[in-house]
């Protein structure tokens, strides 16, 4: 039970005054605990309250002001939307929290009620509440959220990032900036928010800076900001994705790039974007001509001498296929595009995938490896339990003759979900990297990334 | 670009796609009947991203491209929605298979419920097919419970 409730009572309008008070305190407290003492040292008993069901002499005294008191219209309000919020249909809850959020002091009470005391606590609650927990108005539940922020195992650290920003503080910029250098692109991508929230021109550096991440979601996200403050040559960064064609195995990574870099250009230029469909192939008439009519609008805007996207950053029409491939999608140690080709090459990421080269022969064993540990027909394409992390491998030649193997988890800490045949593929295809491979920009090698992503998601190896 | 590969080990490798029949009982089983080949000539194709990738809030007129559709059968590819976790007969289809990342608004998901059976978690892109409506439905209390329905609905 939260301290806050310890408090005892007498009467209704001195329980009304301390409750506040109470609420008050530890609100505003330096977050050192809150510890509320009681208000009044009476025995929280049927007699001492009153309790008429009790039949008492007592009891049965004329005493009004001792009567239990009744719930605030705005605490019957927010315990009903934190229930509908928590438990109530997957597309009601953000809008019950939303709600929730508006009712300010009985919304920070229903919430201290279920936050629990650990980062643990909180991600039993799932992502839905994050936003009223950061939003409410108490900075001791907000603190909260920055503890889960900062907590690499914590499951949500994307939509817990995107809640603090969407209320950011001038005071805050500094951590926000701090996790531009996140290693999952939805929290990197989700920081910049903040910027945009806090309108903090005087970081536009560090927010043009974000256009050289590995990441397009990232990329979309600076671009559609810096557009925002008036840097339209920005939105070069996303003409360059109508055009994608770039697929990972059977993934449209270039098809979404389109519906995503499309939606950011119709909030810049016009809801129609000059006919242009992302569902649509780049190549037809229409899209040809529609592509060039937003090139040139945006040229328009942009200065002739403005930067421009870097090679990494433009059209791309790459097909990653191979032997062997491996998407391992944690939110908790990120996300990962890997493909093995048949001439022992190892290629990273999507769009235009950077190229590593493998231990000779490599490709061969993993080949070998595969067919002897499927030998038995008794896969299946799905180990684990239905969640948002997981490891899917991609075993087979580029002809469509492939096979695929998932291994998924919910938003619970690490278990041991891989199967032991995906054990081996899994540590066969670390063996064939190179030790010393290290991304740019990582500090760690790229080994050692993988297996503590792979550890997330289907357990240690 | 696509990376050639060597004929022997293409060869190699589908004998191995042929000898890893997957297994049935830990896949995911869909008991609602694959609809005739003749119910899905008359659907339009709709990828899930033109119905939820766009701005939209409580209220807003949605895009002629969307609303004709309301009424019409079609088919739609996207994902099963996490929060699915047991045997369903309705469930809400997304365009990303991670969700960690943000919540469910209105505009978001479709509605999806089926014709007739249920299913288990489906891990990966499906298709279903089903009548399409558009438009906002309300709850009680006022909540948006969904702007995308597809009702009589298969999974292929």
């Amino acid at each position: 039970m939260s301290s806050r409730r310890r408090g005892r009572r007498t009467s209704a309008p001195l329980f009304g005054v301390a409750l506040v008070a109470a609420v008050l305190l530890g609100g505003c407290g330096d977050g050192s605990g809150g510890e509320v003492e009681p208000v009044v040292g009476v025995p929280l008993d049927p007699v001492a309250a009153g309790d008429p069901a009790d039949g008492s002499e007592v009891a049965t005294a004329p005493m009004r002001d001792e009567a239990a008191p009744t719930e605030s219209p705005d605490d019957v309000q927010a315990k009903r939307m934190l229930e509908i919020a928590r438990t109530g249909a997957p597309g009601k809850r953000p809008q019950a929290a939303a709600r929730l959020a508006t009712l300010g002091e009985a919304a920070a009470r229903a919430l201290r009620d279920v936050v629990g005391a650990t980062n643990d606590d909180l991600g039993t609650l799932g992502p839905e509440l994050l936003p009223a927990i950061a939003g409410v108005g108490d900075a001791e539940l907000r603190a909260r959220v920055w503890s889960a922020v900062h907590d690499s195992d914590f499951p949500y650290r994307p939509a817990a990032t995107t809640a603090l920003a969407r209320t950011a503080t001038a005071d805050e910029l500094g951590a926000f900036e701090a996790l531009l250098e996140d290693p999952l692109s939805y929290t990197r991508s989700a920081a910049v928010e903040a910027f945009a929230v806090v309108d903090d021109r005087a970081k536009e550096d560090v927010v043009r800076g974000l256009l050289r991440d590995p990441s397009d979601i990232v990329r979309r996200a600076a671009a559609d900001l810096l557009a925002t403050w008036g840097e339209a040559w920005a939105l070069r960064w996303l003409v360059e994705d109508l055009g994608r064609t770039d697929r990972f195995f059977e993934l449209e990574t270039g098809r979404n790039a389109r519906y995503e870099s499309a939606r950011v250009l119709r909030g810049h230029l016009d809801r129609e974007l000059f006919g242009y469909k992302a569902g649509d192939e780049p190549t037809t008439a229409e899209n040809v001509a529609a592509i060039a009519a937003v090139r040139e609008a945006v040229e328009a805007r942009a200065g002739a001498d403005a930067p421009r996207p870097p090679d990494f950053a433009l059209v791309s029409d790459e097909v990653v296929d191979g032997v062997l491939g491996l998407e391992i999608r944690s939110c908790r140690r990120g996300e990962y595009f890997l493909a093995v080709t048949d001439d022992d090459r190892l290629l990273v990421g999507t769009g235009h995938p950077r190229s590593f080269a493998l231990r000779p022969g490599a490709a061969e064993r993993l080949v070998a490896l595969a067919a002897k540990e499927f030998a038995e027909p008794d896969t299946t394409p799905l180990y684990g339990e239905f969640g948002c992390d997981q490891e899917c491998y991609r075993l087979g030649a580029g002809d469509g003759e492939r096979f695929v193997v998932r291994v998924m988890k919910g938003p619970q800490g690490p278990k041991d979900l891989r199967p032991e045949r995906l054990d081996a593929t899994a540590g066969a295809l670390l063996a064939e990297i190179p030790e010393d491979l290290r991304l740019e920009g990582d500090d760690r090698g790229f080994v050692e990334e993988l297996r503590d992503a792979l550890r997330a998601v289907g357990g240690a190896l | 670009m696509l990376f050639p590969v060597d004929p022997l080990r293409l060869a190699s490798l589908a004998a191995l796609a042929v000898l890893v029949a997957p297994r049935t009982d830990l896949a995911p089983q869909v008991t609602a009947p694959a609809p005739a080949s003749a119910a899905l000539e008359d659907a339009i194709e709709v990828d899930v991203r033109d119905l939820t990738l766009l701005e939209w809030q409580e209220g807003d007129r949605l895009p002629d491209d969307i609303t004709k559709l309301d009424g019409r059968r079609v088919c739609i590819r996207g994902y099963m929605h996490k929060s699915v976790t047991d045997t369903v007969t309705e469930f809400p289809m997304v365009s990303d298979s991670c969700q960690c990342t943000g919540t469910l608004l209105p505009h978001h998901f479709v509605e999806i419920t089926l014709s007739s059976g249920d299913t288990s978690p489906i891990p990966g892109e499906f298709e279903v097919v089903g009548k399409l409506s558009v438009g906002e439905k309300k709850d009680e209390d006022g909540f948006v419970v969904s702007l995308y329905r597809l009702s009589r609905a298969s999974v292929l």
